[in-house]
């Protein structure tokens, strides 16, 4: 039987779509509140996090170029033992290594790289935000 | 720095609404990945020390700002 479908609410009167997402590392697990980006190509995820979770951002495996609001950036490129969010789960997960300004509310950036392994919906005139498994 | 009891995460954001707040969550709903409760460990208006810290907090952390919008005159472009 499949598993029911989760609902979450939606807020359009938010300025962005938060959403709670949990990082495992090496040396641990950090929760960190991210923005839904269906603009961004990678999941971004702060240093500090990072860090705390056993990886090393200034020795990345990779570096990307990225292009963002403000020009092209150079930044870390880290895989992560796993990804939690909206219920799912996914392993081996290659994060951006960056740290958005304090003014933001949210620490990070949901990208496609996780949403594309989920079936979303965001229904706004009814204010949720469905996963379908 | 403040030990609470444990309480909702919900109850802590809506008590220090334009502050961070570090908090070790002993709660979470594997189903919808969400923080459900915790002890407050410390709150701040400026962001940095609490990342400092977060990074050297043991157990599960969850360095979160108290609501979900942004400063007046501000909008996002990610």
């Amino acid at each position: 039987m499949p598993r029911p479908s989760d609902v979450f609410p939606l807020d359009p009167s938010k300025p962005i779509i938060p959403v709670d997402v949990l990082l495992e590392g090496p040396k641990g697990r950090q929760f960190v509140r991210m923005a839904i980006d269906t603009g961004a190509t990678y999941t971004m995820a702060p240093v500090g996090t990072l860090l705390a979770i056993g990886y090393d951002p200034s020795r990345p495996t990779q570096r990307i170029e990225f292009v963002a609001v403000g020009g092209v950036e150079y930044k870390p490129l880290v895989k992560v033992h796993a990804i939690h969010a909206l219920g799912v789960r996914v392993s081996r997960f290659e994060v951006v290594c960056h740290d958005l300004p304090p003014q933001s509310p949210v620490r990070g950036l949901l990208g496609l790289n996780f949403l594309k392994h989920l079936n979303l919906h965001l229904n706004f005139p009814h204010r949720r935000l469905t996963v379908s498994h | 720095m403040v030990q609470t009891k444990t309480k909702k995460i919900a109850q802590f954001r809506r008590a220090f609404p334009d502050e961070w707040l570090l908090i070790e969550v002993d709660r979470f709903d594997p189903r919808t990945t969400t923080p459900l409760t915790g002890r407050l460990v410390a709150h701040s208006k400026v962001r940095d020390p609490l990342e400092r810290k977060a990074t050297r907090q043991k157990g599960l952390v969850y360095l979160v700002f108290g609501r979900d919008t942004l400063p007046q005159g501000y909008a996002a472009a990610f």
